[in-house]
């Protein structure tokens, strides 16, 4: 009975198998480090609340084999509200290849991790569907003028395009 | 008894001596680093074919290691070039590299190469002084190297520089 139970799994199991294999393949990851400077519009600031917005500029340096999205730069407008030990907020990052195609992702700040979600694309990335997590490497960094903010974070996902 | 008195007070001299000549060293080092930099731009035009351009730029460092004095440094430079049929031989910059610690290095550097996206550059980066812990600071970066990157922002430039700083802390 066992036996036969198995023996009806196989072919369920090959058929995910199948239907999975494309998606795994369609899958790039990338590893990027990318450093950036912003310029920030303060809204209101109190000890309990500041809300500002920040407008960024920089550049992904892939560490990664495949080269993805090597000196591909970036603009960036978010707009954050910083509470006591919690920043959070939401944006909008659109990056130029060095072909002159784009990538727009959104973005989603939540403390010193912010998380990209690609959502538009032209060019070879139309279709382009993913994301990933950006890790902060440079905490301590001071920034050049009060109403800005330079930084540097680890930047790694996975892609796909459609075929 | 004599013998062993003689031996301590010896093996202090040498301490004396030898320990506060290490402590006295200066610390030097070696870290490659690169430099993401964003530049807003000023033009004066000099007849056909030739500008001259100031700039203000900023920047943010990471070091290949993750770590060492540049690592996480952020930079403010003003700089200089005449650009001619779109190559320059004479740019000058001079700039504040903010230590993650709060101190302050100042550099200064002159580059020459091609303009516009993806026009690369190459040059030397002089340390010329700093502030607290590197007071006095001394070294430089010779064949360091700078990349023209297509702006995603139309009237800003975008680059990143690579640097090997030799340093020398007092």
């Amino acid at each position: 009975m066992i036996l036969s139970h198995a023996w009806r799994a196989i072919p369920i199991f090959l058929i995910a198998l199948v239907l999975l294999i494309p998606v795994a393949e369609a899958q790039q990851p990338f590893d990027i480090t990318y450093c950036s400077s912003g310029v920030m519009t303060t809204v209101s600031a109190s000890p309990e609340l500041t809300v500002l917005s920040l407008d960024t500029k920089g550049i992904f340096r892939s560490n990664h084999e495949n080269k993805v999205f090597d000196n591909v730069t970036f603009h960036s407008v978010v707009v954050a509200q910083v509470m006591p030990g919690k920043v959070t907020g939401t944006g909008y990052c659109k990056c130029l290849d060095p072909d002159g195609d784009i990538i727009v992702a959104e973005v989603i700040l939540a403390g010193p991790e912010d998380t990209y979600k690609f959502i538009w694309g032209t060019g070879k990335w139309k279709g382009i569907k993913g994301g990933g997590k950006a890790l902060l490497l440079t905490p301590q960094a001071k920034s050049i003028t009060p109403d800005s903010r330079q930084i540097c974070r680890k930047f790694t996902g996975t892609f796909e395009l459609p075929k | 008894m004599k013998k062993s008195i003689l031996i301590l007070v010896l093996n202090l001299i040498l301490i004396a001596a030898f320990g506060l000549d290490a402590q006295a060293q200066p610390k030097e080092a070696t870290e490659s680093v690169t430099t993401t930099w964003y530049v807003t731009t000023k033009v004066v035009p000099l007849g056909a074919d030739r500008i001259y351009l100031i700039y203000e730029t900023v920047g943010v460092n990471v070091t290949d290691t993750g770590e060492g004095l540049f690592h996480g440094a952020t930079a403010r430079a003003l700089g200089g070039m005449t650009i001619e049929k779109g190559f320059y031989n004479d740019e000058y910059g001079c700039g504040v590299w903010n230590l993650q610690n709060g101190d302050k290095v100042f550099i200064n550097y002159k580059f020459a190469g091609k303009a516009g996206t993806g026009g690369t550059a190459k040059g030397t980066f002089t340390i010329i002084g700093g502030t607290g812990k590197c007071a006095g600071i001394q070294g430089r970066s010779d064949e360091s190297t700078r990349t023209m990157v297509q702006s995603a922002l139309e009237g800003v430039g975008q680059s990143f520089s690579k640097a090997k700083f030799q340093y020398k802390l007092p």
